[in-house]
């Protein structure tokens, strides 16, 4: 017995030895936090944002264009919202002016045809046509004295825009400005953090949910508001709810994490846990480093970044800490 | 017959010394070929460069100077010590049975000492040095009292019998005794000397204080800087005195040897 | 004879002395051990029991520290392979050697002391190139050569069983024993004292080996544990230590037990 007794403490070692090993291995698997793994993918952000608005009865000012000019430049597109004073349109002023001699001629011959009515007790339409031609000459003179500029007088927004440039405008050729606080105006306000610029929107009106496109929206006293064609719409009456329905798509940025990702510490600081590979003694291991990133911008889902980032931990079944351990579930 | 007789006890000890030829021999010999080449990988002839600017460099000789002062404070402190309690204890079962406790740190791993020496703060020569004589002591003592208990009685009593003093004893019948094995355990203090590196690299580090840099660290450092042809230099100027003090060490007190 | 003996006191003394100087770090390294990992406030005597004397340490090392116990294995995976290796050479090597004549004898191992005194560190180098060229560098067999090659071992061995008289050999050659049958029925015999003292030695030099590993293997899954202290400087527990340590003093105080009774019953 007392031979084996060098053996048999050997032996008892040995197993010792491998019974803790194989506890350790057991723990060691069991001690780790289990994680899901993504990398940066290239993404846009998309927000979106519902409110809801009023209709405001307004009142619309036409402005009948003189005819047979053309369109130089096109300062305020539909929806524009315009003080008094700012430009909307020019008009080439040459135009205007061959337009006017043209007037005055005419004006001279309906003088004479006027006269001759006059005397010959006839009608009197072509008094009447005078009449109406010097009012339009009269615009004429006003446009052609400020430069072919037609401004804004007071405080109003387009709601139809009938020029395009380079065109010329004909009889029918109007714009139409719709006057605040007198017609149809869309408004809401909008709360000024996160707000950004939505490019696509949709007003959803009544019943039957018609949708109508939004223009560009102009920011006044704290509330943005949008103009929205209301033509042949007048049964909204004032006050009639409206839920305007707007998107956001940003341009696509081209590295974007699940926002599940990122955590925050104490101080608000953003950071992410980023598993990496470390030859340990037993094989390869996985630890998470705590990397700390800046948030470039961020929608409900996603958060842009700006450095690369890969096999970032999504989910963990425990709380990580920095370099830690951790066992990655396969995809 | 003779031839193959001979032969047959050479059987015995080849594998060990192919071995030794393999791994230490023809390592060495390299070192004489690559101290005169000026390139690492192929031999160019350098003549004596590198050794010129092996003895120019401060580490080195600041490595050569400690490592002799070093060694010769531990082995001479660890042969006094030793001899000191030789001459001191008794070869009595229950002395033996402590000492037989108290040489254990020489198996002990390096780890565990430096482990309760990190707190410790002494000066790292006087560090190295109580490191050295902790381990070997107890050894030390144990193996030249077990030794001491082969020696005849008889010779003391003789002695006694003469009125010779107990130191007399001591320095003329028992040390002449243990002559053999107080070389052999020289020897092996030089080796455990060097063996020290373990405890000084984990003490220290990859660059310890100036005052234990020996050569032992200069090779390492020169090794892990990729310095093949300078340490190969190097090896042939430590191995000279190695070479030397072995010699002395063999030769005297081979006529008194009995053994 | 009793004027021979130094009194008593005086043994006593110098030994608890010596005892002391040698204890008193290994007490320390136990009684650290027992320390909580956690290092709780001292408050009361029950929370200074749970500070100073808990086993967290050792539940720890024991059973959440794999790279420990892979090092762990490692370390036998060198160890013992190499152990087994430098006994089977080395006495082999000695009985040759007691074979010849004494100025061959002496010849050959002034040769191992030269080789054995330099320090080891100084044939990195060529030992390296010279496993590279076998094909064995960055393998464990690399270690293993080397260590159960090392010089001092026959040397060493050489020493230890250096009392065995040559006319026993010449006895069996004459009654017609063949070499190896004697080197089977009386050399190892003879021997089998001085190859577990020299067990012993080396196997705890072995254990506690750092550059060796360190320089040919450079691969961490395959370094053993010193080297795995040597590089977590300071941040390994004290129970790792203790528990490192842990077999080779069994293995020492098991062995050199039977060296002493055998020593003894001679004596």
């Amino acid at each position: 017995m007392k031979k084996y007794w060098f053996v048999t403490v050997a032996a008892g070692m040995l197993l010792a030895i491998g019974a803790c090993t194989l506890i350790s291995a057991k723990n060691y698997a069991e001690d780790l936090a289990v994680v899901t793994l993504t990398s940066t993918a290239p993404n846009a952000i998309r927000e979106e944002l519902t409110v809801d608005g009023e209709i405001f009865y307004e009142e619309i000012s036409e402005i009948r264009l003189p005819t047979s000019c053309t369109v130089e430049e096109v300062f305020a597109g539909e929806g524009a919202w315009l003080e008094a004073g700012d430009l909307i349109l020019r008009l080439k002023e040459s135009d205007l002016q061959i337009a006017y001699y043209e007037m005055l001629l005419q004006a001279e011959s309906l003088e004479e045809t006027a006269e001759a009515e006059a005397e010959e007790f006839r009608g009197g339409l072509a008094a009447w046509q005078l009449v109406r031609l010097r009012e339009e000459m009269e615009i004429l003179e006003e446009l052609i004295s400020q430069e072919g500029l037609i401004c804004a007088r007071e405080e109003a927004y387009v709601i139809y825009q009938g020029c395009e440039e380079g065109k010329r405008t004909d009889g029918e050729t109007v714009l139409k400005l719709g006057l605040p606080e007198k017609g149809y105006r869309l408004e809401w306000a909008v709360d000024m953090s996160g707000f950004r610029e939505f490019t696509s929107g949709s007003a959803v009106i009544g019943k039957d949910k018609r949708k109508l496109a939004l223009g560009q929206p102009v920011y006044k006293n704290g509330s943005y508001r949008y103009s929205v064609r209301l033509e042949g719409e007048e049964r909204y009456a004032q006050g009639y709810p409206v839920r305007i329905e707007l998107q956001y798509v940003s341009e696509e940025y081209p590295m974007t994490i699940p926002s599940s990702c990122v955590r925050y510490d104490g101080t608000g600081a953003a950071y992410v846990y980023e598993v990496v590979e470390q030859q340990r003694n037993f094989g390869k291991e996985y630890v998470v480093w705590k990397t700390g990133i800046t948030i470039e911008d961020q929608d409900e889902k996603k958060v842009v970044v700006k450095a690369a980032l890969t096999n970032v931990v999504v989910r963990s079944s425990k709380e990580l800490a920095d370099m830690d351990a951790v066992a990655v579930l396969e995809d | 017959m003779g031839y193959w007789r001979k032969a047959k006890k050479l059987f015995f000890v080849l594998p060990s010394m192919a071995g030794t030829i393999l791994f230490y021999l023809f390592p060495l010999c390299y070192c004489f070929l690559y101290a005169f080449s000026r390139t690492p990988g192929r031999f160019t002839f350098g003549g004596l460069e590198n050794y010129n600017s092996l003895f120019h460099s401060d580490s080195f000789r600041l490595a050569l100077g400690n490592t002799w002062l070093m060694m010769a404070a531990c082995v001479g402190s660890l042969a006094v010590l030793s001899l000191f309690f030789v001459y001191i204890l008794d070869a009595s079962k229950g002395v033996l049975g402590v000492l037989v406790v108290l040489s254990m740190p020489m198996l002990l791993p390096a780890t565990l000492i430096t482990r309760c020496m990190e707190g410790v703060e002494l000066a790292p020569r006087l560090m190295l040095l109580l490191i050295y004589l902790w381990k070997y002591t107890g050894f030390h003592v144990l193996l030249l009292k077990m030794m001491e208990l082969t020696m005849s009685p008889e010779w003391i009593e003789a002695a006694v019998l003469e009125h010779a003093r107990k130191w007399q004893v001591f320095c003329k019948i028992k040390c002449w005794y243990l002559w053999p094995y107080i070389r052999f355990l020289l020897i092996f203090d030089g080796i455990c000397f060097f063996r020290l590196f373990r405890e000084s690299y984990l003490l220290y580090g990859e660059y310890p204080p100036d005052e234990v840099y020996v050569v032992s660290n200069f090779f390492f450092n020169n090794f892990q800087n990729l310095n093949y042809q300078r340490l190969s230099a190097a090896a042939i100027a430590a191995l000279i005195p190695v070479l030397i003090l072995n010699g002395l060490l063999l030769k005297v007190g081979r006529k008194h040897e009995m053994v | 004879m009793r004027w021979y003996r130094t009194p008593r006191a005086v043994q006593r003394g110098a030994l608890i002395l010596f005892g002391g100087f040698v204890m008193a770090p290994l007490v320390w390294v136990l009684l650290r051990s027992f320390e909580n990992p956690v290092p709780y406030k001292a408050e009361n005597f029950f929370m200074f029991l749970y500070r100073y004397l808990s086993p967290g340490q050792y539940i720890d090392v024991l059973f959440h520290n794999l790279e420990y116990w892979i090092s762990y294995w490692n370390t036998l995976f060198l160890t013992v392979p190499t152990l087994l290796l430098a006994m089977f050479l080395v006495s082999l090597a000695a009985y040759g050697l007691t074979t010849m004549g004494d100025k061959a004898q002496n010849r050959i191992l002034a040769g191992y002391a030269v080789l054995a005194l330099l320090p080891m560190q100084m044939l990195l180098v060529p030992q390296l190139i010279a496993l590279s060229n076998m094909h064995l560098r960055g393998s464990r067999l690399a270690v293993i050569l080397i260590g159960s090659f090392t010089p001092w071992h026959l040397f060493f061995l050489h020493r230890l069983c250096r009392r065995v008289p040559d006319s026993v050999f010449e006895m069996a050659r004459i009654e017609g024993a063949g070499e190896l049958t004697i080197f089977c029925r009386i050399a190892l015999p003879q021997m089998r004292m001085g190859l577990l003292v020299f067990g012993i030695i080396v196997s705890a030099d072995l254990w506690g080996m750092v550059e060796e590993p360190l320089v040919y293997i450079q691969d961490i899954t395959k370094y053993p544990l010193s080297v795995l202290f040597a590089k977590a400087r300071g941040e390994l527990s004290y129970a790792g230590a203790v528990l490192f340590s842990l077999p080779v003093v069994v293995l020492f105080l098991n062995g050199i037990w039977g060296v002493m009774e055998k020593e003894g019953i001679q004596g």
